[in-house]
């Protein structure tokens, strides 16, 4: 039995354990309730919940939990958060009808360091929350499914949701992203910025640090980016413009295109064209089943595609490129700020077309097929035949060797059934 | 009278179309009035344009577009019974041999073809004359603002016949293109312009298919096959896939490594009226996929079909 002391002592450690549960884990917070409205809609209800919520002065950061629905996060100055949400109810009267929406709608939590809005059960149909959330505060939001849209604030935001489209526009902070099916457009974030979306197209602009995008099954459309980029996607198109930064993109079935790059291209697509123009930096291109296309490129250049045509318009460093079956076309313009020792272009079925300045130097190796012919322009130089063998493949080959205006940097041409013409540019 | 003339002839077929400026013109003109075998010439390319005028179609001489109709139909019927019962990738020797001896006829049927074209306004064959001719197609393009298909043939000299996919000229000449077993530069050049053209209101012709099927499941080349696949796409439209062909491409399906060609043939499949129950097997399947995009492209396939009829109905 206890005595009134000891009762006394338990009630005090009741109440500091309640008091410390509370400024550990959180409770339910008070709101002011701004008001409630109801409309009938179709069959049921709309019911609109509009409160407020006083924010500790610890609290970094907003937790929107499990939430059935769309998303909509606006920015304000304010020190408290307020929220309207709106939930659809499928009952007779009115009275059930708001019975039913407060027993669904969002509890509201609030700890030393976070505030979490956390959806009770995934039921409601057309349910949307909007938020007023302060501009400085961290945000992390998941929801099952359901459109998100963040616009403002300079924190970090993480987001994941199971299917919805996800916008988000002028956030300096870090942007993480996931979604297993939906579109995501981002506009104006300092980044650094990571999506990935199980399948969906991504876009995004004006993003201020690398990028990090993946979709399994959508386009990729990113422009004016200062950082390092990697686009992957299982099978859309990857397009990106002006950026300052490496890319690495990758696509499983589409087609790349990149214009105004500095910075380093890998391109590697399983079987679409692959087109970039305006690049300082150095590329390599693969595709298994499409066309190369090249524009103004300052930097050298790996290409190569198992069946496609090969066309390079002016470009300055070293070359290689490989076409199994497809003709290849290269204009060089050397640059003294761009290294050029090598032309290597080998077009096993298909005609090459190389453009070379008239006063280039150059050590020429030249392999033809036995019914391929050679056109040049004149060039200071000479070139001798060499008696025809056979290749590996047992096919046979003529080989010219000489130079152009007493040698210098090595260049390669091969192809085993078309045609080679060297003219000045 | 000029009886060994050495004069440049590429310049009276510029000046017969009117692509020459005016000094070259006049030029011409004057050596018409001198040297009678480039009169002869001249005169001969209106002989030609009568069989082969440039646009907009192709007319050559019946007997001649006979024989190669003849000659096509039955060499590629020969190829398509030697190959479809294996329905397998690897056709390996079989495929390549039926490439060869195409390539054979391919090559002389455009004998055939170009020897009637520089036989006149005759339209009669004159294969001995023609027969020290080397004849292959070197480039095919497609004017999309003309709509005018050009084939780049090469003979004594390169040579270029325009028309429309109505033309049976035009028609035998990417067959043989397509066929060309020698040729792979020609073979990319034909099954891109199948790819990119419009048909319509133009039947496509069931040869396309079968030397496309046979580029699709011979040639090693991942990069032709893709090239095939977008071709048959468009040759095919929403039309129903011949089951042999559907057999095809649902075994690449399954087995190809490179995921742009399973993306294309799944493309193809699922646009095509192939039949319900073996396509929701084959996408039940390509759910299952290593790739993102078939995956996906699969299960949204499923729900289409599932909307218009259960599936349970059709397991």
């Amino acid at each position: 039995m206890l005595s009134g002391n000891h009762k006394s002592s338990l009630a005090g450690g009741t109440t500091f354990l309640l008091l410390l549960v509370t400024g550990l884990l959180g409770f339910a917070t008070s709101r002011v309730a701004m008001g409630q409205a109801v409309s009938k809609k179709n069959d049921g209800f709309v019911v609109q919940f509009d409160e407020t919520v006083q924010l500790r002065a610890s609290v970094g950061k907003v937790l929107i939990s499990a939430f059935p629905g769309d998303v909509d996060i606006v920015r304000s100055n304010n020190e408290r958060i307020r929220y309207v949400e709106s939930i659809t109810v499928k009952e007779d009267g009115e009275e059930d009808a708001r019975a039913e929406a407060a027993n669904i709608s969002v509890i509201v939590y609030q700890t030393r360091g976070e505030i979490e809005f956390q959806s009770r059960g995934d039921i409601g149909e057309n349910r949307r929350i909007k938020l007023w959330i302060p501009v400085d505060l961290e945000l992390e939001i998941s929801n099952s499914y359901g459109d998100v849209t963040v616009e403002g604030g300079n924190a970090p935001v993480e987001i994941a949701t199971g299917t919805g489209d996800i916008i988000i526009s002028d956030l300096e902070g870090y942007l993480d992203i996931w979604t297993g099916m939906g579109d995501v457009d981002v506009r104006n974030v300092s980044g650094p910025l990571t999506i990935e979306s199980g399948a969906g197209d991504v876009e995004a602009v004006h993003i201020g640090a690398e990028i990090h995008i993946l979709t399994g099954a959508g386009d990729i459309e990113i422009s004016n980016i200062e950082g390092d980029v990697t686009a992957t996607t299982g099978g859309g198109d990857i397009e990106g413009d002006r950026i300052n930064g490496d890319v690495d993109s990758f696509t499983g079935g589409g087609n790349i295109e990149f214009v105004y790059v500095k910075g380093d291209l890998d391109l590697n697509t399983s079987g679409g064209t692959i087109e970039f123009e305006y690049i300082v930096g150095h590329v390599r291109a693969t595709t298994s089943g499409g066309d190369i296309d090249v524009r103004q490129l300052r930097g050298s250049l790996t290409a190569e595609t198992m069946a496609g045509d090969v066309y390079v318009y002016d470009m300055s460093g070293d070359v290689k490129v490989v076409s199994k079956v497809g003709d290849v076309f290269v204009r060089i313009n050397p640059d003294r700020n761009v290294e050029l020792e090598f032309i290597d272009i080998r077009a096993e079925n298909g005609d090459i077309d190389l453009r070379i300045p008239s006063d280039l130097k150059a050590d020429l190796r030249i392999d033809l097929g036995y019914y391929g012919e050679l056109e040049t322009d004149k060039f200071g130089g000479h070139l001798e035949w060499s008696e025809p063998r056979r290749d590996s493949a047992g096919a046979r080959i003529r080989r010219a060797v000489g130079t152009l205006n007493k040698g210098g940097i090595r260049i390669e041409l091969s192809t085993g059934t078309g045609d080679i013409s060297i003219k000045d540019r | 009278m000029k009886q060994n003339c050495t004069h440049n002839k590429e310049d009276l077929v510029l000046y017969y179309y009117n692509e020459t400026d005016e000094a070259a013109s006049a030029d011409v003109d004057a050596r018409l009035q001198v040297c009678q075998v480039c009169k002869q010439y001249y005169a001969s390319l209106g002989e030609m344009e009568m069989v082969v005028p440039r646009r907009p179609s192709l007319e050559p001489d019946d007997a001649v577009m006979s024989s190669i109709r003849a000659a096509t139909a039955s060499r590629l019927r020969e190829i398509s019974t030697a190959s479809r019962p294996q329905l397998r990738l690897a056709t390996g020797r079989v495929s390549l041999a039926i490439f060869r001896r195409l390539t054979v006829v391919a090559s002389v049927l455009a004998l055939v073809f170009i020897g009637g074209l520089f036989a006149g306004g005759s339209g009669a064959l004159e294969l001995e004359n023609s027969s020290d001719r080397l004849a292959s197609i070197s480039d095919v393009q497609y004017d999309e603002s003309t709509g005018l298909i050009n084939v780049h043939y090469r003979t004594e000299r390169q040579s270029m016949i325009s028309g429309t996919l109505g033309d049976a000229g035009i028609r035998s000449m990417l067959e043989m293109a397509l066929t060309d077993e020698s040729n792979p530069a020609a073979r990319l050049r034909a099954t891109k312009l199948l790819a990119q053209i419009d048909y319509y209101p133009i039947e496509p012709s069931s040869d396309f298919v079968s030397a496309l099927e046979k580029i699709l499941v011979a040639d090693r080349n991942v990069g032709m096959q893709l090239h095939a696949v977008k071709a048959l796409q468009k040759v095919h439209g929403d039309r129903q896939l011949p089951e042999y062909l559907s057999l095809t491409l649902m075994e690449m399906l399954e087995s190809s490594p490179n995921s742009a060609l399973r993306i294309e043939i799944l493309e193809l499949l699922t646009q095509s009226e192939v039949a319900r129950q073996g396509m929701a097997r084959l996408l039940e399947r390509a759910t299952t996929d290593e790739n993102s995009y078939i995956r996906n492209r699969a299960r949204v396939a499923l729900d289409e079909m599932d909307r218009s009829v259960p599936l349970e109905e059709l397991q």
